[in-house]
Protein backbone atom coordinates (compact mmCIF):
# COMPACT_ATOMS: atom_id res chain seq x y z
CA UNK A 1 0.00 0.00 0.00
CA UNK A 2 1.75 3.23 -1.07
CA UNK A 3 2.08 5.97 1.55
CA UNK A 4 -0.22 8.97 1.58
CA UNK A 5 2.69 11.40 1.25
CA UNK A 6 4.22 9.89 -1.88
CA UNK A 7 7.70 10.41 -3.19
CA UNK A 8 9.04 11.63 0.15
CA UNK A 9 11.44 10.67 2.87
CA UNK A 10 11.53 7.32 4.61
CA UNK A 11 10.86 7.72 8.31
CA UNK A 12 11.47 4.92 10.83
CA UNK A 13 8.27 3.19 11.94
CA UNK A 14 7.41 3.08 15.64
CA UNK A 15 8.27 -0.17 17.43
CA UNK A 16 4.99 -0.54 19.34
CA UNK A 17 2.64 -3.54 19.33
CA UNK A 18 0.40 -2.04 16.66
CA UNK A 19 1.16 0.24 13.71
CA UNK A 20 -2.10 1.50 12.24
CA UNK A 21 -2.24 3.76 9.19
CA UNK A 22 -3.07 6.68 11.42
CA UNK A 23 -0.07 6.04 13.62
CA UNK A 24 2.23 5.86 10.62
CA UNK A 25 0.86 9.11 9.22
CA UNK A 26 1.02 10.93 12.53
CA UNK A 27 4.55 9.61 13.12
CA UNK A 28 5.60 10.95 9.70
CA UNK A 29 4.17 14.37 10.54
CA UNK A 30 6.06 14.43 13.82
CA UNK A 31 9.37 13.68 12.10
CA UNK A 32 8.72 16.29 9.42
CA UNK A 33 7.78 18.88 12.01
CA UNK A 34 10.96 18.22 13.95
CA UNK A 35 13.01 18.72 10.77
CA UNK A 36 11.30 21.98 9.75
CA UNK A 37 10.68 23.47 13.17
CA UNK A 38 13.50 26.01 13.00
CA UNK A 39 12.56 27.19 9.50
CA UNK A 40 8.90 27.55 10.47
CA UNK A 41 9.79 29.53 13.59
CA UNK A 42 12.05 31.86 11.64
CA UNK A 43 9.32 32.55 9.06
CA UNK A 44 6.76 33.02 11.81
CA UNK A 45 9.05 35.54 13.49
CA UNK A 46 9.41 37.56 10.29
CA UNK A 47 5.67 37.45 9.69
CA UNK A 48 4.83 38.62 13.22
CA UNK A 49 7.40 41.42 13.48
CA UNK A 50 5.28 44.57 12.95
CA UNK A 51 8.32 46.81 12.64
CA UNK A 52 9.36 45.08 9.40
CA UNK A 53 8.07 46.40 6.03
CA UNK A 54 4.83 44.93 4.74
CA UNK A 55 6.41 43.11 1.83
CA UNK A 56 8.86 41.20 4.01
CA UNK A 57 6.10 40.11 6.37
CA UNK A 58 3.86 39.09 3.49
CA UNK A 59 6.62 37.11 1.83
CA UNK A 60 7.30 35.26 5.09
CA UNK A 61 3.61 34.50 5.59
CA UNK A 62 3.30 33.19 2.02
CA UNK A 63 6.30 30.92 2.40
CA UNK A 64 4.89 29.63 5.66
CA UNK A 65 1.60 28.81 3.94
CA UNK A 66 3.38 27.10 1.07
CA UNK A 67 5.21 24.72 3.41
CA UNK A 68 3.74 21.20 3.13
CA UNK A 69 0.83 20.40 5.42
CA UNK A 70 2.66 17.55 7.13
CA UNK A 71 5.13 20.04 8.66
CA UNK A 72 2.43 21.90 10.58
CA UNK A 73 2.38 21.37 14.38
CA UNK A 74 -1.41 21.76 14.45
CA UNK A 75 -1.86 18.61 12.37
CA UNK A 76 -0.07 16.49 14.93
CA UNK A 77 -2.38 14.48 17.17
CA UNK A 78 -1.58 12.58 20.34
CA UNK A 79 -2.62 9.01 19.61
CA UNK A 80 -2.63 5.95 21.82
CA UNK A 81 0.74 4.27 21.38
CA UNK A 82 -0.76 0.83 22.07
CA UNK A 83 -3.94 0.83 19.99
CA UNK A 84 -3.73 3.91 17.76
CA UNK A 85 -7.00 5.29 19.08
CA UNK A 86 -7.20 9.07 18.64
CA UNK A 87 -9.72 9.99 21.31
CA UNK A 88 -9.55 10.19 25.09
CA UNK A 89 -5.78 9.78 25.23
CA UNK A 90 -4.29 10.35 28.68
CA UNK A 91 -1.13 12.44 28.19
CA UNK A 92 0.75 11.04 31.17
CA UNK A 93 0.72 7.51 29.80
CA UNK A 94 0.05 8.23 26.08
CA UNK A 95 -2.66 5.58 26.12
CA UNK A 96 -6.37 5.75 25.33
CA UNK A 97 -8.96 5.23 28.09
CA UNK A 98 -9.65 1.64 27.05
CA UNK A 99 -6.01 0.56 27.15
CA UNK A 100 -5.41 2.63 30.29
CA UNK A 101 -8.07 0.67 32.15
CA UNK A 102 -6.72 -2.65 30.83
CA UNK A 103 -3.12 -1.89 31.84
CA UNK A 104 -4.07 -0.35 35.19
CA UNK A 105 -6.11 -3.39 36.21
CA UNK A 106 -3.23 -5.68 35.15
CA UNK A 107 -0.88 -3.62 37.34
CA UNK A 108 1.38 -2.52 34.51
CA UNK A 109 1.06 1.19 35.32
CA UNK A 110 3.27 1.95 38.34
CA UNK A 111 1.39 3.27 41.34
CA UNK A 112 -2.01 3.40 39.62
CA UNK A 113 -4.78 1.73 41.56
CA UNK A 114 -8.54 1.81 41.36
CA UNK A 115 -9.84 4.28 43.86
CA UNK A 116 -13.13 4.75 45.61
CA UNK A 117 -14.12 7.23 48.23
CA UNK B 1 15.30 62.31 55.09
CA UNK B 2 12.62 62.85 52.42
CA UNK B 3 11.77 59.86 50.17
CA UNK B 4 13.08 60.33 46.63
CA UNK B 5 10.86 58.95 43.89
CA UNK B 6 12.90 58.37 40.73
CA UNK B 7 11.92 60.26 37.60
CA UNK B 8 10.34 58.40 34.65
CA UNK B 9 13.48 59.03 32.61
CA UNK B 10 15.61 57.37 35.24
CA UNK B 11 13.29 54.37 35.44
CA UNK B 12 13.42 54.01 31.65
CA UNK B 13 17.20 54.05 31.80
CA UNK B 14 17.12 51.38 34.51
CA UNK B 15 14.84 49.20 32.40
CA UNK B 16 17.17 49.57 29.41
CA UNK B 17 20.18 48.53 31.52
CA UNK B 18 18.31 45.57 32.96
CA UNK B 19 17.51 44.33 29.45
CA UNK B 20 21.18 44.68 28.50
CA UNK B 21 22.42 42.88 31.62
CA UNK B 22 19.98 39.97 31.40
CA UNK B 23 20.17 39.61 27.62
CA UNK B 24 16.57 40.55 26.86
CA UNK B 25 15.13 42.52 23.99
CA UNK B 26 14.52 46.17 24.93
CA UNK B 27 11.00 47.12 23.83
CA UNK B 28 9.74 49.97 26.06
CA UNK B 29 6.74 50.81 23.89
CA UNK B 30 5.57 47.16 23.91
CA UNK B 31 5.42 46.84 20.14
CA UNK B 32 4.64 43.48 18.58
CA UNK B 33 8.06 42.56 17.26
CA UNK B 34 7.77 38.77 17.41
CA UNK B 35 10.10 38.18 20.35
CA UNK B 36 7.75 35.63 21.85
CA UNK B 37 8.30 33.35 18.85
CA UNK B 38 12.04 33.36 19.57
CA UNK B 39 11.49 32.91 23.29
CA UNK B 40 9.68 29.58 22.79
CA UNK B 41 11.95 26.61 23.32
CA UNK B 42 12.35 24.10 20.51
CA UNK B 43 10.25 21.01 21.16
CA UNK B 44 10.93 19.04 17.95
CA UNK B 45 12.79 16.08 19.51
CA UNK B 46 10.22 15.70 22.27
CA UNK B 47 7.37 15.61 19.76
CA UNK B 48 9.22 13.31 17.39
CA UNK B 49 9.85 10.70 20.10
CA UNK B 50 6.19 10.30 21.09
CA UNK B 51 5.71 6.74 19.89
CA UNK B 52 7.78 3.71 20.84
CA UNK B 53 11.33 3.77 19.43
CA UNK B 54 11.62 1.70 16.26
CA UNK B 55 12.44 -1.96 16.61
CA UNK B 56 15.88 -3.28 15.90
CA UNK B 57 16.15 -4.80 12.43
CA UNK B 58 17.70 -8.19 13.14
CA UNK B 59 18.28 -11.03 10.68
CA UNK B 60 15.73 -13.83 10.83
CA UNK B 61 16.87 -17.25 12.04
CA UNK B 62 16.52 -18.60 8.49
CA UNK B 63 18.91 -15.95 7.21
CA UNK B 64 21.37 -16.61 10.03
CA UNK B 65 21.34 -20.31 9.16
CA UNK B 66 22.05 -19.46 5.56
CA UNK B 67 24.96 -17.12 6.40
CA UNK B 68 26.52 -19.52 8.88
CA UNK B 69 25.79 -22.79 7.06
CA UNK B 70 26.22 -25.09 10.05
CA UNK B 71 23.87 -23.16 12.37
CA UNK B 72 20.48 -24.55 13.25
CA UNK B 73 18.64 -21.69 14.97
CA UNK B 74 14.92 -22.18 15.31
CA UNK B 75 12.32 -19.47 14.68
CA UNK B 76 9.46 -20.31 17.07
CA UNK B 77 6.96 -18.07 15.28
CA UNK B 78 7.72 -19.65 11.92
CA UNK B 79 7.47 -23.15 13.44
CA UNK B 80 4.12 -22.27 14.95
CA UNK B 81 2.89 -20.93 11.61
CA UNK B 82 3.89 -24.13 9.78
CA UNK B 83 2.32 -26.34 12.47
CA UNK B 84 -0.91 -24.37 12.30
CA UNK B 85 -1.10 -24.67 8.50
CA UNK B 86 -0.53 -28.44 8.76
CA UNK B 87 -3.25 -28.73 11.37
CA UNK B 88 -5.75 -26.86 9.17
CA UNK B 89 -4.85 -28.95 6.13
CA UNK B 90 -5.44 -32.15 8.13
CA UNK B 91 -8.87 -30.87 9.08
CA UNK B 92 -9.57 -29.90 5.48
CA UNK B 93 -9.61 -26.18 6.27
CA UNK B 94 -6.34 -25.20 4.65
CA UNK B 95 -5.83 -22.38 2.15
CA UNK B 96 -7.66 -22.90 -1.19
CA UNK B 97 -5.71 -23.69 -4.34
CA UNK B 98 -4.66 -20.77 -6.50
CA UNK B 99 -6.84 -20.18 -9.64
CA UNK B 100 -5.07 -20.90 -12.92
CA UNK B 101 -5.06 -18.22 -15.64
CA UNK B 102 -6.64 -20.60 -18.22
CA UNK B 103 -10.03 -20.43 -16.54
CA UNK B 104 -10.12 -16.66 -16.79
CA UNK B 105 -9.37 -16.80 -20.57
CA UNK B 106 -12.12 -19.42 -21.08
CA UNK B 107 -14.66 -17.18 -19.38
CA UNK B 108 -13.72 -14.26 -21.63
CA UNK B 109 -14.20 -16.42 -24.76
CA UNK B 110 -17.65 -17.35 -23.56
CA UNK C 1 25.06 -5.50 69.67
CA UNK C 2 27.28 -2.59 70.75
CA UNK C 3 28.26 -2.61 74.39
CA UNK C 4 29.77 -0.18 76.88
CA UNK C 5 33.26 -1.56 76.22
CA UNK C 6 33.49 0.65 73.15
CA UNK C 7 32.69 3.65 75.28
CA UNK C 8 35.75 2.90 77.36
CA UNK C 9 37.90 3.26 74.23
CA UNK C 10 36.62 6.76 73.62
CA UNK C 11 38.88 9.57 74.80
CA UNK C 12 36.24 12.27 74.37
CA UNK C 13 32.55 11.56 74.03
CA UNK C 14 31.19 13.18 70.93
CA UNK C 15 28.47 11.12 69.26
CA UNK C 16 25.69 9.37 71.05
CA UNK C 17 23.83 6.75 69.08
CA UNK C 18 20.23 6.37 70.09
CA UNK C 19 18.89 2.85 70.06
CA UNK C 20 15.69 3.67 68.20
CA UNK C 21 16.09 3.24 64.47
CA UNK C 22 13.00 3.72 62.27
CA UNK C 23 14.56 1.74 59.44
CA UNK C 24 15.07 -1.41 61.49
CA UNK C 25 12.10 -1.44 63.74
CA UNK C 26 12.05 -5.21 64.03
CA UNK C 27 15.22 -5.12 66.14
CA UNK C 28 13.73 -4.96 69.61
CA UNK C 29 16.31 -4.52 72.35
CA UNK C 30 15.11 -4.65 75.92
CA UNK C 31 18.47 -3.63 77.44
CA UNK C 32 19.29 0.09 77.35
CA UNK C 33 22.69 0.01 75.82
CA UNK C 34 23.13 3.46 74.22
CA UNK C 35 26.60 3.44 72.64
CA UNK C 36 28.93 6.40 72.86
CA UNK C 37 31.95 6.78 70.59
CA UNK C 38 34.45 9.39 69.48
CA UNK C 39 35.38 10.78 66.12
CA UNK C 40 38.56 8.71 66.12
CA UNK C 41 36.51 5.55 65.77
CA UNK C 42 34.06 6.84 63.22
CA UNK C 43 36.72 8.41 61.00
CA UNK C 44 39.68 6.11 61.32
CA UNK C 45 43.00 6.64 59.54
CA UNK C 46 43.46 5.13 56.11
CA UNK C 47 44.02 1.35 55.89
CA UNK C 48 42.89 0.78 59.48
CA UNK C 49 39.94 -1.28 60.58
CA UNK C 50 37.92 -0.20 63.58
CA UNK C 51 36.52 -3.12 65.38
CA UNK C 52 33.16 -3.00 67.07
CA UNK C 53 32.85 -4.71 70.37
CA UNK C 54 30.89 -7.62 68.99
CA UNK C 55 32.16 -11.14 68.95
CA UNK C 56 33.13 -12.68 65.61
CA UNK C 57 30.28 -13.76 63.39
CA UNK C 58 30.39 -17.58 63.08
CA UNK C 59 29.91 -17.53 59.31
CA UNK C 60 32.87 -15.31 58.47
CA UNK C 61 34.83 -15.60 61.74
CA UNK C 62 35.29 -11.84 61.72
CA UNK C 63 33.71 -9.11 63.84
CA UNK C 64 31.17 -6.79 62.31
CA UNK C 65 32.65 -3.43 61.27
CA UNK C 66 31.52 -0.39 63.20
CA UNK C 67 29.58 1.28 60.41
CA UNK C 68 27.54 -1.89 59.87
CA UNK C 69 26.84 -2.23 63.57
CA UNK C 70 25.71 1.38 63.63
CA UNK C 71 22.83 0.56 61.30
CA UNK C 72 21.18 -0.89 64.37
CA UNK C 73 21.10 2.56 65.86
CA UNK C 74 19.31 5.75 64.82
CA UNK C 75 21.03 8.06 62.33
CA UNK C 76 23.74 10.22 63.86
CA UNK C 77 23.79 13.77 62.55
CA UNK C 78 26.41 16.49 62.39
CA UNK C 79 25.23 19.80 63.88
CA UNK C 80 24.44 22.64 61.48
CA UNK C 81 26.96 25.39 62.17
CA UNK C 82 26.51 28.12 59.54
CA UNK C 83 23.00 27.35 58.32
CA UNK C 84 24.06 27.74 54.66
CA UNK C 85 21.72 25.51 52.67
CA UNK C 86 23.62 23.67 49.97
CA UNK C 87 21.14 21.14 48.60
CA UNK C 88 17.64 19.79 48.85
CA UNK C 89 17.19 16.14 47.95
CA UNK C 90 13.57 15.15 47.30
CA UNK C 91 12.69 11.45 47.37
CA UNK C 92 9.42 10.44 45.74
CA UNK C 93 7.63 7.12 45.49
CA UNK C 94 4.26 5.79 44.37
CA UNK C 95 4.48 2.79 46.68
CA UNK C 96 4.19 2.78 50.44
CA UNK C 97 6.46 4.89 52.58
CA UNK C 98 8.52 1.95 53.89
CA UNK C 99 11.06 2.03 51.06
CA UNK C 100 11.09 5.82 51.05
CA UNK C 101 11.95 6.04 54.73
CA UNK C 102 14.56 3.33 54.37
CA UNK C 103 16.29 5.12 51.50
CA UNK C 104 16.16 8.45 53.30
CA UNK C 105 17.81 6.75 56.26
CA UNK C 106 20.50 5.37 53.95
CA UNK C 107 21.25 8.81 52.48
CA UNK C 108 21.40 10.40 55.93
CA UNK C 109 23.92 7.81 57.06
CA UNK C 110 25.98 8.46 53.93
CA UNK C 111 25.81 12.19 54.70
CA UNK C 112 27.05 11.50 58.21
CA UNK C 113 30.11 9.63 56.97
CA UNK C 114 30.80 12.48 54.55
CA UNK C 115 30.51 14.98 57.44
CA UNK C 116 27.60 16.84 55.83
CA UNK C 117 25.12 18.33 58.32
CA UNK C 118 21.76 17.08 57.11
CA UNK C 119 18.21 17.71 58.19
CA UNK C 120 15.34 15.44 57.45
CA UNK C 121 13.59 13.42 56.23
CA UNK C 122 10.66 15.84 56.35
CA UNK C 123 7.53 14.56 54.65
CA UNK C 124 5.93 16.80 52.02
CA UNK C 125 2.17 16.70 51.36
CA UNK C 126 1.01 13.68 49.37
CA UNK C 127 0.18 14.34 45.72
CA UNK C 128 -2.94 12.73 44.31
CA UNK C 129 -3.49 12.25 40.61
CA UNK C 130 -6.91 10.92 39.57
CA UNK C 131 -8.41 9.67 36.33
CA UNK C 132 -12.03 8.78 35.60
CA UNK C 133 -12.51 6.49 32.65
CA UNK C 134 -15.50 4.96 30.87
CA UNK C 135 -15.44 1.23 31.48
CA UNK C 136 -16.81 0.10 28.13
CA UNK C 137 -14.98 0.46 24.81
CA UNK C 138 -18.23 1.57 23.17
CA UNK C 139 -20.87 3.99 24.55
CA UNK C 140 -22.30 3.28 28.07
CA UNK C 141 -20.94 6.52 29.49
CA UNK C 142 -22.99 6.12 32.65
CA UNK C 143 -20.66 3.51 34.13
CA UNK C 144 -17.16 4.77 34.85
CA UNK C 145 -14.22 3.74 36.97
CA UNK C 146 -11.92 5.93 39.04
CA UNK C 147 -8.18 5.42 39.27
CA UNK C 148 -5.67 7.28 41.40
CA UNK C 149 -1.97 7.51 41.94
CA UNK C 150 -0.48 8.83 45.19
CA UNK C 151 3.02 10.28 45.34
CA UNK C 152 4.71 10.18 48.74
CA UNK C 153 7.63 12.55 49.22
CA UNK C 154 10.47 13.15 51.64
CA UNK C 155 12.98 16.01 51.72
CA UNK C 156 16.55 15.91 52.98
CA UNK C 157 18.25 19.28 53.36
CA UNK C 158 22.04 19.53 53.31
CA UNK C 159 23.93 22.43 54.89
CA UNK C 160 27.39 23.89 55.13
CA UNK C 161 29.12 21.38 52.85
CA UNK C 162 31.58 21.79 50.00
CA UNK C 163 29.79 21.32 46.63
CA UNK C 164 32.24 18.57 45.69
CA UNK C 165 31.30 16.60 48.79
CA UNK C 166 27.63 17.04 47.94
CA UNK C 167 28.42 15.63 44.49
CA UNK C 168 29.93 12.57 46.16
CA UNK C 169 26.71 12.02 48.09
CA UNK C 170 24.68 12.34 44.90
CA UNK C 171 26.96 9.90 43.14
CA UNK C 172 26.33 7.43 45.99
CA UNK C 173 22.59 7.87 45.39
CA UNK C 174 23.22 7.27 41.69
CA UNK C 175 25.29 4.18 42.32
CA UNK C 176 22.88 2.59 44.81
CA UNK C 177 19.34 3.33 43.67
CA UNK C 178 16.32 1.69 45.23
CA UNK C 179 13.57 0.40 42.96
CA UNK C 180 10.49 2.56 43.25
CA UNK C 181 12.20 5.58 44.79
CA UNK C 182 12.94 8.61 42.63
CA UNK C 183 15.63 11.07 43.64
CA UNK C 184 15.75 14.75 42.66
CA UNK C 185 18.33 17.22 43.90
CA UNK C 186 18.30 21.01 43.84
CA UNK C 187 21.72 22.54 44.50
CA UNK C 188 22.25 26.04 45.83
CA UNK C 189 25.40 28.10 45.36
CA UNK C 190 26.45 31.57 46.34
CA UNK C 191 28.72 33.67 44.15
CA UNK C 192 30.65 36.80 44.97
CA UNK C 193 30.06 40.04 43.14
CA UNK C 194 33.36 39.60 41.28
CA UNK C 195 31.80 36.79 39.25
CA UNK C 196 30.55 39.40 36.78
CA UNK C 197 34.10 40.28 35.78
CA UNK C 198 34.75 36.73 34.61
CA UNK C 199 31.52 36.51 32.58
CA UNK C 200 31.35 37.37 28.88
CA UNK C 201 29.51 40.55 28.02
CA UNK C 202 26.32 40.17 25.91
CA UNK C 203 27.51 39.92 22.34
CA UNK C 204 26.66 42.58 19.79
CA UNK C 205 24.62 40.09 17.80
CA UNK C 206 22.55 42.78 16.17
CA UNK C 207 25.60 44.31 14.55
CA UNK C 208 26.21 41.02 12.71
CA UNK C 209 22.97 41.70 10.88
CA UNK C 210 23.78 44.77 8.78
CA UNK C 211 20.49 44.74 6.86
CA UNK C 212 17.96 45.38 9.59
CA UNK C 213 19.49 46.73 12.75
CA UNK C 214 16.50 48.51 14.17
CA UNK C 215 13.82 46.10 12.93
CA UNK C 216 15.08 42.64 13.81
CA UNK C 217 15.94 42.13 17.46
CA UNK C 218 17.98 39.01 17.92
CA UNK C 219 20.14 37.84 20.73
CA UNK C 220 22.91 35.28 20.79
CA UNK C 221 20.76 33.28 23.21
CA UNK C 222 18.08 32.78 20.55
CA UNK C 223 20.40 30.35 18.83
CA UNK C 224 19.22 28.31 15.88
CA UNK C 225 16.12 30.33 15.04
CA UNK C 226 18.05 33.62 15.06
CA UNK C 227 20.64 32.21 12.66
CA UNK C 228 17.88 30.98 10.39
CA UNK C 229 16.25 34.43 10.42
CA UNK C 230 19.52 36.05 9.33
CA UNK C 231 19.91 33.42 6.61
CA UNK C 232 16.42 34.19 5.31
CA UNK C 233 17.09 37.93 5.33
CA UNK C 234 19.93 37.38 2.85
CA UNK C 235 17.26 36.35 0.34
CA UNK C 236 16.37 39.43 -1.79
CA UNK C 237 12.65 38.60 -1.60
CA UNK C 238 12.76 39.41 2.09
CA UNK C 239 15.41 42.07 2.17
CA UNK C 240 14.45 44.16 -0.91
CA UNK C 241 12.12 46.51 0.84
CA UNK C 242 14.19 46.53 4.00
CA UNK C 243 17.24 47.69 2.07
CA UNK C 244 15.25 50.31 0.14
CA UNK C 245 13.79 51.57 3.42
CA UNK C 246 17.24 51.94 4.93
CA UNK C 247 18.47 53.73 1.80
CA UNK C 248 15.52 56.15 2.12
CA UNK C 249 16.37 56.74 5.78
CA UNK C 250 19.96 57.50 4.94
CA UNK C 251 19.01 59.83 2.11
CA UNK C 252 16.62 61.62 4.46
CA UNK C 253 19.57 62.35 6.76
CA UNK C 254 21.87 63.66 4.03
CA UNK C 255 20.20 67.08 3.15
CA UNK C 256 21.11 68.41 6.62
CA UNK C 257 24.83 68.13 5.76
CA UNK C 258 24.75 69.80 2.32
CA UNK C 259 23.61 73.37 3.17
CA UNK C 260 26.51 73.66 5.67
CA UNK C 261 29.04 72.85 2.95
CA UNK C 262 27.42 75.31 0.51
CA UNK C 263 27.71 78.06 3.09
CA UNK C 264 31.39 77.27 3.51
CA UNK C 265 31.90 77.46 -0.26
Amino acid sequence: MPPRFPGLKQVPLPGGPKNTTYIIRDNYKRHMYAENEVARKALKYLAHNTSLPMKTRLEAQLQLHQMPHYTRPTEIKNRCIESGYGRSVIKEFRVCRIKFRELALKGELPGVRSSSW
Amino acid sequence: MSSRIPTPARLQELFRLQCFVFGKVHNPEAKRIGTKVLRESLKGPQIRNYYYPSKQILPTPAKLNKIFGNWTTVDPEEEHRLERNEYLRRKGKGAPKKLKEKKVIEKKRK
Amino acid sequence: MLSRSLASLAATTRFVGRRYSPALRFYSQSVDDTPVFSEKHLYPAANTFVQSSTTPVPATNRPIPLNVALTDVAVIRHPVIHGDKVAEITLASFMSTKDLDFYADFLLRAAFYLKIPAKGPTPLPRKYKKWTVIRSPFVQAKSKQNFERVTYRRVIKLYDANPEVVQILLSIANKYPLAGVGVKAVLYTNESAEVVDAMDLPSDFELENPLAINKVHLDAADGEVAHKVLELLKDPRFSEELVSEQVQEKSAKKPTEKPAKKDEQ
